[in-house]
């Protein structure tokens, strides 16, 4: 009997790094576990930092699984007497913290540079002649259950009477920075878009800032990963990423004048 | 043995679940039930508590069920209501949420509306009280942003358009996504649903005049309604066979759901409301003239008297006292203080949410619910707004209008104090003291 828990907690190992290679390699169903692909500047280096922390969880995992099944396979049966029992080992505590803390360390430090660009530092530009963090492009409002997106009109300013209200199509140019400015209206969610690598919690009564450079002109998937109650899974919004032009002349075509004049010119007729 | 037992009986309860789930019915409008009985009352009468079983076999009669929808179009062919709700895109929207073999979506309103409006469109659904403003109840026939004025139903695009766009600031979101079809379904059935509110709230407001006598001969009614066969005829199956309802309900339905509620609907695209072209100079600009603001200004403090609620801001921070409508419907019964929550308990028991007082509009945070097109707020200013304290403008002219639009379009720009520091890391609906 010891031979089948040992070969069935061998198999955790096993089978755990074949479906990954053949997740890697593309194989049906298990083509597309993961992140999807990355189309934001920034993400590169999240993807690395991802895959760092895989590569370390991969060794401990196949480690562990290994000690453990060996362990089963060999001691399973022949025990002879009883098990040895002991309450404390200086020696073990020690190593298995240091071991952890080590990691996890290392992590907190490599990590910096990554946190700094994409939590700490908001783009700057230079407006009025002095140097100042950018101005979002867009208010992103969080609320039970869906986004609202305010997006600066012609004015480029928002809160003000020509913002473009749009529900859960959020429109960004790629190519350049872009700012976002998240709130809540009601209890906590979490705005993510995998495909940007960018993800953060929006807590109501504050106000969070995320930005981002996209690659190309895609559209992408919004969610929201905090739990905010039963339409949870109805917070999912589009993001279309389109050229510079493209958003202006998008922005123009939204402007409520200009949908009043097009309105009157109909009445004219 | 009793464990392997015990294994095959979890296993039969696992197979057989828990049991059919029965399919929801319209519930009573039990509010105004009470409230017409207190009223009653005053005079020294109860009703019939046979008028209950009445009220509800008649409405299913005309209207069918949640699952089986059905109009009462008892002047044949001609029937106004066939013209204002199509069968077909009721039976798509009616029902639970399934699809067809072509992958068409059925059950649309209790997929998407329901779990707020309630499948009775009581707005009375599972997530009402946690939502401000309380889901909108269509059985008082007011919706708030249309084209047309007062007292007028909204107009299918009207209605198409708050489905698609959703109203910024509250929880009714876009259904951007939808196919047309889809869309054109819901508005049906919401057309469907606040028709058949209102007729049984004016069945219930006649109760008192029949002095105990019964509303309906419920024997007749059950045989004149029954599905004839499931004949190929779609118009005969669904409706109620003309000649089989006696001359007593035809007198009825003609009268309090014909005349008082159909006709109103059936003639609500010749209300809308004409906008007419601003004064060019706000056409030109990306903001409105000084003296136009200025001009709208004055009306804002004087003539149009906006100040009152919206507050000497803007802020909405004026008359904040007001409740809507839908409170005021049982909150306006003799005896009812909104102070003294024991006084209204009765109406709670039967259904009512809290009283909520209606915020007056903070015009310095742009967010506009019915829109943010000029057009939109100008309606917004002539009309007012439908079952709110908003009101209409029947004394500005088309010119003051506008000037009142320019100068909410410009509060959110205006600099209320002299700090001058950028207002943008202001949350939401909170008060936002310094300009731009």
């Amino acid at each position: 009997m010891h031979r089948f828990w040992g070969l069935l907690f061998l198999a955790v190992p096993v089978v755990g790094t074949a479906v990954y290679f053949l997740a890697m390699s593309g194989v049906e169903p298990l083509r597309g576990l993961g992140l999807p692909k990355n189309y934001n500047e920034a993400g590169v280096e999240i993807d690395h930092l991802y895959n760092v922390i895989h590569v370390i969880m991969a060794v401990v995992f196949v480690l562990t699984g290994l000690i453990l099944g060996g362990a089963i396979w060999r001691y399973g049966s022949n025990r002879e007497g009883r098990a040895s029992y002991f309450t404390h080992s200086n020696w073990m505590e020690a190593s298995w913290s240091l071991a952890a803390g080590t990691v996890l360390l290392f992590l907190s430090l490599y990590q910096l540079d990554s946190w700094a660009e994409n939590k700490l530092d908001r783009p700057v530009v230079t407006l009025a002649g002095r140097e100042q963090p950018q101005p979002p492009l867009v208010k992103v409002v969080g609320k039970r259950f869906g986004w609202e997106f305010y997006h600066a009109g012609v004015d480029g300013q928002l809160d003000t009477s020509d913002d473009i209200y749009v529900e859960n199509i959020l429109h960004v140019p790629f190519g350049e920075p872009v700012v976002l400015q998240l709130q809540s209206r009601d209890v906590i969610h979490s705005f993510f878009v995998p495909g940007l690598r960018l993800k953060q919690d929006v807590v109501p009564g504050m106000e969070h800032f995320v930005w981002f450079k996209a690659t190309s002109p895609v559209e992408l998937e919004i969610l929201c990963s905090e739990l905010c109650g039963w339409g949870h899974y109805t917070m999912q919004g589009r993001m279309k990423l389109m050229s510079r032009s493209d958003y202006d002349r998008w922005l123009a075509e939204q402007s409520p004048w200009k949908e009043f004049a097009a309105a009157s010119a109909e009445e004219a007729e | 043995m009793t464990r392997v037992a015990l294994a095959f009986g979890w296993l039969l309860v696992a197979l057989a679940g828990c049991g059919k789930v029965p399919s929801p019915e319209f519930r009573a409008n039990q509010v105004e039930w009470v409230k017409q009985e207190r009223l009653n009352l005053e005079k020294g009468e109860h009703f019939r508590a046979e008028y209950k079983p009445e009220v509800a076999t008649l409405l299913t009669a005309l209207f069918g069920t949640p699952d089986e929808p059905r109009l009462p179009a008892i002047y044949g062919d001609a029937d106004p209501l066939n013209e204002l709700v199509d069968l077909e895109k009721l039976k798509q929207a009616a029902g639970p949420v399934s699809s067809d073999e072509k992958g068409k979506h059925l059950g649309l309103y209790r997929e998407h509306c329901a779990h707020c409006h309630g499948v009775t469109g009581d707005g009375a659904g599972p997530t009402a009280l946690a939502l401000y403003p309380y889901p909108r109840d269509f059985r008082l026939g007011k919706f708030k942003f249309k084209s047309t004025p007062l007292r007028a139903p909204p107009t299918d695009a009207d209605l198409t358009r708050v489905i698609r766009k959703g109203i910024p600031g509250s929880a009714m979101p876009a259904f951007s996504t939808l196919p047309d079809d889809e869309v054109a379904a819901l508005v049906d059935y919401v057309k469907y649903l606040t028709i058949r509110g209102e007729f049984e709230r004016r069945l219930l407001a006649e109760l008192s005049s029949l002095a105990g006598e019964p509303l309906v001969d419920l024997k007749s009614l059950r045989a004149g309604v029954k599905p004839a066969e499931p004949a190929e005829g779609a118009a005969s199956e669904a409706s109620v066979e003309a000649t089989a309802l006696d001359e007593q309900l035809q007198t009825l339905v003609g009268e309090y759901l014909y005349e008082e509620v159909v006709d109103r609907w059936s003639d609500r695209d010749d209300a809308v409301t004409e906008v007419p072209a601003p004064p060019a100079s706000m056409l030109e600009v990306a903001t409105a003239p000084g003296e136009l603001v200025a001009k709208g200004r004055d009306l804002f403090f004087g003539k149009a008297n906006c100040v009152q609620c919206h507050g000497a801001t803007g802020l909405g921070d004026g008359q904040t006292q007001n409740y809507d409508d839908w409170t005021n419907d049982w909150l306006k019964t003799p005896g009812v203080d909104v102070l003294s929550r024991a006084s209204y308990q009765h109406f709670l028991d039967a259904g009512a949410l809290p009283p909520r007082p209606v915020r007056p509009r903070n015009l310095r945070v742009p967010v506009y619910r019915g829109g943010n097109a000029p057009a939109d707020i100008y309606r917004r200013v002539a009309n007012g707004i439908e079952g709110t304290p908003m009101p209409s403008s029947p004394s500005l002219t088309p010119e003051e209008i506008w000037a009142v639009v320019a100068y909410v379009q410009s509060m959110p720009y205006e600099q209320l104090s002299t700090g001058g520091a950028a207002a943008s890391n202001q949350p939401l609906g909170d008060r936002k003291v310094t300009g731009k």
